[in-house]
């Protein structure tokens, strides 16, 4: 009989099981632990994959910051290229985009890097408000946060394409109360931490941690280095024009409609300011694209004022009615492809006085 | 070369091992068996039982079993309110326990032991006072009780901003004040996400949300600002929710007051905390001008959501009794009541 010992094994003498007929028990135990313990491993494995719990771990913040959504690399700041052995070589600063260079000075420091923003990912930073700058042509938000020892100052600058946007954003945010100045194009009002404005195509909020004394004059310095930045398109609106230097109305009366003016949703695009006050009436005016197109608005609107109003004086190209509840009074006109009006006239002398003022610098 | 083919002789140890011919069929047939039932798992079409066909390649991707919440509400004492108000005060630490105080205090809601998790509103990287996120004093007032008075094992507080989330807890002051009162802060990562199914929910019915931090929870509280918003009207203490959900929720936008009270239905709270400390009145939900913060001195508790946010639409947001559609809807799908008439205490200071 052949010895169940291989002379030919050196460190296990023992046959290889599958020549054997039989297999002791401690091997079977020890497989069977082997196995068992595979087992459990493969199950705790399935069990806490899916169940991580960093409150059984003891993680610390610092490393769910790291391990967070935010991709950190992005934040870097970025630095304008510059040519080995250029004259500049190795001296550029941060890449600070559309803004100013004076973003930096009074020891305000940049944290992470300038953020853009495009209408596809506007949510990304102001969820829930984003609507608002979209309806308005919105095309681009350059953010920036800056920081000097605990504090720190936010400067947004949202590109809204044409001026009217800008300034349609701007009267849909202000207060009414609220004084508003001007530095040659800019257009601001003060706030307790900073300032909110336009300029050109650009409506610009600052906006810091708290109220202080730094933070005041880093406003004051933003506010000038804004002043110098350059605008596309036109700085002003024919509308506005029309509202601002032909009936010299005052900035902060004025404001522009992108969509559903006089809650009507066939009627966009249009100028508003108030005249004398924040009770007044206002004036309205709206270019169409065409005579025609005017010819129809005019018409939409008067039958649809017709279910609140009655008609006093009403023509083809000018009607006049006084709304049956309120007793103010309603005018609408129509010249060229211009359509224009006055909503909530005390009498009908006012309404008339106001539609013939229009008028007249329309034409 | 073995010694067998060195000689040309039969190896001694071979045995023939003669096969009948039964033997030889049956073989065979296990092996056409085998090849044929094979041959039928890798070609049956997708839809056929048993079938591996998998053209697409789909079919082996793990598929994750949807999870449900539990339901967080605890039963309150009899008699008590269902929303209660604290006004006036010298602090929000004195109004928050005031406005327990009808419940009896924290320790109505939670146990020793439990796991507690805090959900204030963190969506911006905005400075408290600009109202626009939950107030610091008010997280650090909650988080004292429950780890002191009600002797919760841990307090977790948690949200999922859109914005970079660091920024967010950082900028808010939320981060200072939870560490300070000892309440363990998560943050987002992507694997902290969890399928989410929510019976009767039209919009989120299947929906990833922030999960981690609800792991072994045993109660949950939400802590939110009230604050005016852009699209729905007001965002109090049932739009908070809207802060756990993952994916692409600004989708959800277009359809915000079903959704809306569809966060009535994903989330059963055990106690949801209004702070009206700083009222956004205007231009939420991100504000940006300290003058559209209205400074209020009022601290509310309920176990009722949908009246807690009615009360605070009409007192503290001021706009009367028009509520947002939400809060109807919500009434709809039954997770709360919309008149609050007779249902809310004003605690006196």
């Amino acid at each position: 009989m052949p010895s169940k010992y291989a002379p030919d094994h050196v460190l296990n003498p023992i046959r290889r099981r599958i020549f054997r007929r039989s297999i002791t028990r401690a091997e079977m135990a020890s497989s069977g632990v082997l196995v068992a313990a595979l087992f459990l491993a493969g199950l705790w494995i399935l069990v806490q994959r899916d169940n991580f719990d960093p409150g059984e771990r003891d993680v610390s913040y610092e490393a769910l910051v790291a391990g967070s959504i935010e991709e950190l690399p992005y934040r870097a700041q970025l630095v304008r290229w510059r040519e080995p052995g250029s004259a500049d070589a190795g001296a550029s600063g941060p890449d600070l985009g559309v803004f100013p260079v004076g973003l930096l000075d009074g020891g305000w420091e940049l944290d992470g890097r300038v953020e853009t923003y495009d209408e596809s990912n506007l949510y990304e930073k102001i969820n829930g408000q984003a609507e608002q700058y979209l309806k308005f042509d919105f095309r681009k938000l350059h953010y920036v946060t800056l920081a000097r020892e605990d504090t720190y100052l936010t400067l947004e600058l949202y590109d809204q394409a044409r001026f009217r946007n800008t300034l349609g954003v701007f009267a849909a945010q202000r207060d009414p109360e609220q004084k508003v100045e001007t530095r040659g194009p800019l257009v601001f009002y003060r706030t307790a931490i900073g300032a909110i404005g336009l300029l050109g195509n650009y409506f610009f909020k600052i906006t810091a941690s708290a109220p202080g004394e730094p933070v005041a004059a880093k406003t004051e310095s933003l506010l000038s280095a804004l002043a110098e930045l350059e605008t596309a398109g036109d700085a002003s609106d024919e509308g506005f024009s029309i509202l601002a230097d032909g009936l010299r109305l005052p900035f902060s009366s004025i404001s522009f409609a992108k969509e559903n003016a006089l809650q009507f949703d066939f009627l966009r695009e249009v100028w508003f300011a108030t005249v004398g006050g924040a009770d007044g009436a206002r004036v309205f005016l709206h270019r169409a694209d065409s005579e025609e197109a005017a010819r129809e608005l005019y018409g939409q609107l008067v039958a649809e004022q017709k279910y609140e109003h009655a008609l006093v004086d009403g023509g083809d190209s000018r009607s006049v009615m006084k709304h049956e509840f309120l007793g103010t009074w309603f005018a609408v006109a129509r010249r060229g492809s211009w359509l224009y009006g006055v909503d909530g006239g005390a009498s009908s002398q006012d309404a008339g006085a106001l539609l013939s003022s229009l008028e007249k610098e329309i034409s | 070369m073995s010694e067998g083919e060195k000689t040309g002789k039969q190896h001694p140890d071979y045995v023939k091992a003669p096969m009948s011919r039964r033997r030889f069929a049956s073989r065979v047939a296990a092996v056409l068996g085998l090849g044929g039932a094979a041959g039928y798992l890798a070609g049956a079409p997708a839809g056929w039982p048993l079938s591996l066909r998998d053209p697409t390649g789909r079919r082996s991707e793990p598929v994750k079993k949807p999870v449900q919440l539990g339901d967080y509400r605890v039963a309150v004492r009899a008699g008590a309110p269902d929303v209660t108000v604290a006004r006036g005060g010298p602090s929000i630490a004195q109004r928050l326990r005031r406005a327990l105080a009808p419940y009896g205090g924290i320790e109505a809601f939670v146990s020793p032991g439990d796991i507690v998790m805090v959900k204030p509103n963190v969506a911006f990287d905005r400075a408290p006072i600009l109202g626009a996120t939950s107030q610091p004093e008010l997280l650090t007032e909650l988080i004292k009780l429950l780890l002191i008075d009600a002797r919760a094992q841990e307090v977790r507080v948690a949200d999922n901003p859109i914005e970079s989330p660091p920024d967010c807890f950082e900028k808010s002051g939320i981060r200072r004040a939870t560490e300070e009162a000892g309440g363990r802060i998560y943050l987002p990562d992507s694997t902290a996400f969890k399928m989410l199914n929510t019976p009767g929910a039209t919009l989120i019915e299947y929906w990833p949300v922030f999960h981690r931090p609800l792991t072994n929870v045993d109660k949950v509280i939400g802590v939110a600002p009230v604050k005016d918003h852009n699209l729905c009207h007001a965002s109090m203490g049932m739009k908070n929710w809207y802060g756990l959900l993952g994916g692409r929720r600004n989708q959800f936008h277009q359809d915000i007051h079903e959704i809306v009270s569809d966060l009535s239905l994903m989330m059963r709270p055990t106690l949801t905390i209004l702070d009206g400390s700083q009222i956004l009145m205007k231009n939420g939900p991100t504000g940006g001008d300290p003058s559209d913060v209205k400074p209020g001195d009022a601290v509310l508790c309920g176990v009722d959501p949908v009246a807690l946010d009615a009360w605070a639409f009409e007192h503290l947001l001021e706009r009367g009794r028009r509520y947002p559609r939400y809060l109807e809807m919500a009434q709809g799908k039954r997770t709360g009541i919309l008149d609050w008439t007779g249902r809310v205490e004003e605690v006196a200071s």
